[in-house]
């Protein structure tokens, strides 16, 4: 039967009249994806700075990616070239050296050139080098020659437009500039899953969860995905409307659900994040518990970051976040899912484990309601995870060591509204000055100039900022080490003759 | 049939028309349905997938859409939608597989080669499937980290050049190919 069909509103219904023809008649395991889209985007991810969209082609979609980019850069260094008119500062006077150093603004460097993603590859999501981005790639299951460009289209554009703009998609709205994204037009010969032979032979992998053919994953990624992706996270769409997705490290969800967006969010706290399920054995969503004010049975300390044992000290993994009321990144504020205190259910027990929040992401993942965000907890390890892959700086111009009579001084940073960099020029310091220092008037002599650039997130986004892990972790390990990766220091000897 | 059994028998039809008329008329003729237990009432709630999933054509995701309901309060919104799915042993080893994973990443980010080793071992017993395609490339990083130098690095390259759909060729080159 059609999953969704007896669930939805009859104004829905009547949106997926085209599809209802595919899923009328079938049953419960020959059903597969909506005949048509629902409401389709052929023409691809409409954001501002991403090309893609349309034929598969890493040259079309690339480029259009590179020119969203390059006016996106623009911009900044406008920003960038106020900046040095009006500010300067450093080593005027300092140390006999004199000169002026003129610092700010943000941007410039070259435009980002296209993401090669293959024949078969859309560039959904381009921002920079793979080499310095954390690089997601998409297979597609159960989808033809004509959907591909149809409902593959529009089962990704829906899943990235609540990743990236909605509030129960952040910290991702945030680091946007961090991801590429590759998404594979991998062809299926039949249309939807259970209607025959498909890609990576898509089906029910039992107890709701969806399965594919993972060593025709590998081959097709060998086979299609260019050495150039350094792939960080890999996962496969089945182009099917029933509640079967799976939060492994090879992540799936059922693109044509109704609740695609939030399962593939979901699932990606489970496969790339680490991240626990924070519901209770009641099968009742948030509903498992009321906030224990830290009291309670104690249960087992387990490895993810989002559950604990203990709600007193939270088994050293949220402490800081006690009593603390998440605030919403979005613009305006709404707020996100509220008080970060110890709520009894989590990990599938309805004691003895406890979650940050009464409501998340990791929880109950449905609906559009703020409070199914990622909770502090978990945006934080996001945050963790994301700086795993990459380092705050791109390049330098000219590259960090000895250099004579620059002009100026550049660090092209991953996104200048994220990354902070505070200029020193001989021992004076100058913070958030941009990401380009004009030297032009600095006195003639030796310079030692450095640059050092940091992710600006404030407490309220990340708290554990030692990177070390809490001794109870098990095992001992924890991606809170990767935080240190979130500052990186340019250095150079300038020469001014 | 004598005139006063035809009667009989008309008066009989036609009260019968008139009661089946009025059974099919009447406003409550459904039987009630018997409460459910709750034993039944999880039953039903279990494979929910959600009770306010908005239709595709309303998923405008504007901040300034959202509608704003009380966060981090004890109690949840009514129709809370149910959790996605059962826990089963193959959920279970699901988590394992990435918990071992996550701990593997993390040991090679803090490059506690002892720590790689042990859990690489248990991975491969666990997993020898390995359809992640990460267990060669984390003996390759412990070996890098253990002996820089080209004899480490060689087969390291040759992972990285072949094995396109690992996760772990970042990390191979960070921790084999562009370490001195």
């Amino acid at each position: 039967m059609c999953l969704l069909a007896h669930r939805v509103p009859i104004s829905w219904l009547a949106l997926l009249a085209l599809g209802w023809t595919a899923c009328s008649g079938g049953s419960e395991s020959d059903t597969g994806a909506a005949g048509a889209p629902a409401a389709a985007v052929a023409g691809g991810w409409p954001g501002p700075e991403v090309g893609g969209g349309g034929k598969a082609g890493g040259g079309g979609a690339g480029a259009s990616g590179g020119a969203g980019a390059a006016a996106g850069v623009g911009s900044s260094a406008a920003a960038g070239s106020s900046g040095i008119t009006s500010t300067t500062a450093g080593a005027s006077g300092s140390a006999g050296s004199g000169g002026k150093a003129g610092s700010g603004g943000s941007g410039g460097g070259a435009p980002i050139p296209p993401l090669d993603c293959g024949s078969e590859g859309w560039a959904v999501e381009n921002h920079g080098p793979p080499k310095n981005r954390v690089n997601y790639v998409i297979l597609a299951d159960g989808y033809t020659a004509t959907t591909v460009d149809t409902l593959l289209v529009s089962h990704i554009n829906l899943v990235l437009k609540r990743r990236f703009e909605h509030e129960s998609g952040q910290p991702y709205g945030r680091y946007r500039k961090f991801v590429n994204i590759c998404v594979m037009k991998s062809l299926s010969q039949n249309n939807g899953i259970g209607n025959g032979p498909t890609a990576f032979d898509g089906g029910n992998g039992g107890d709701r969860l969806a399965a594919v053919d993972e060593a025709k994953v590998n081959a097709y990624i060998k086979a299609k995905v260019p050495a150039s992706f350094e792939i960080d996270w890999k996962a496969v769409v089945l182009n099917q409307d029933k509640w079967e997705n799976t939060g492994s490290r090879l992540m799936l969800w059922s693109g044509a659900h109704a609740e695609a967006a939030g399962a593939a969010l979901h699932e990606g706290g489970h496969g790339f994040h680490q991240l626990a399920d924070e519901y209770c054995a009641k099968a009742t969503g948030s509903g498992c518990g009321n906030d224990t004010n830290q009291s309670g049975s104690a249960g087992k300390v387990e490895a993810e970051v989002n559950t604990a044992g203990d709600p007193t000290t939270t088994d050293g993994k949220w402490n800081l976040w006690l009593g603390t009321t998440q605030k919403g990144l979005n613009v305006p504020d709404r707020g996100a899912t509220g008080v970060q205190g110890t709520f009894v259910g989590s990990r599938y027990v309805d004691s003895g484990q406890y979650r940050p929040s009464s409501n998340s992401m990791m929880n109950s993942l449905f609906g559009l309601n703020v409070d199914t965000s990622f909770n502090s907890v978990s945006r934080e390890q996001i945050i963790f995870s994301i700086w795993r892959a990459v380092t705050p700086i791109d390049s330098s111009e000219p590259p960090a060591g000895a250099t004579t009579d620059p002009a100026t001084l550049t660090v092209n940073v991953i996104d200048p509204a994220v990354i902070n960099v505070d200029w020193t020029v001989d021992g004076v310091t100058t913070s958030n000055g941009g990401t380009t220092l004009s030297v032009a008037q600095l006195a003639p002599g030796v310079h030692t100039i450095s640059a050092k650039a940091y992710d600006n997130a404030s407490t309220d986004l990340v708290k554990n900022r030692t990177s070390t892990c809490p001794p109870s972790v098990t095992g001992g390990y924890c991606q809170a080490t990767s935080w240190k990766r979130s500052e990186q220091i340019v250095t150079w000897t300038v020469t001014k003759s | 049939m004598a005139p006063k059994t035809g009667r009989i028998v008309g008066s009989v039809l036609v009260a019968g028309v008139a009661w089946l008329g009025f059974m099919a008329l009447r406003p409550s003729a459904k039987v009630p349905e018997p409460e459910p237990t709750k034993a039944e009432l999880r039953l039903v709630e279990s494979p929910r997938v959600a009770g306010r999933a908005p239709p595709q054509a309303e998923l405008e995701l504007a901040s300034a859409a959202v509608p704003i309901e009380a966060v981090g309060s004890a109690s949840p919104p009514a129709n809370e939608p149910v959790h996605p799915h059962p826990i089963t042993p193959r959920h279970e080893r699901i988590y394992r597989e990435n918990q071992l994973t996550f701990s593997l990443d993390s040991a090679v980010d803090v490059e506690d080669v002892p720590g790689i080793r042990r859990l690489l071992a248990i991975y491969r017993q666990e997993f020898p499937e390995d359809s992640l395609v990460l267990q060669q490339g984390y003996e390759l990083i412990a070996n890098c980290l253990e002996q820089p130098g080209a004899t480490t690095r060689a087969p390291a390259q040759r992972f990285y050049d072949t094995e396109l759909a690992s996760t772990l060729r970042r990390h191979v080159r960070r921790h084999c190919l562009e370490k001195p």
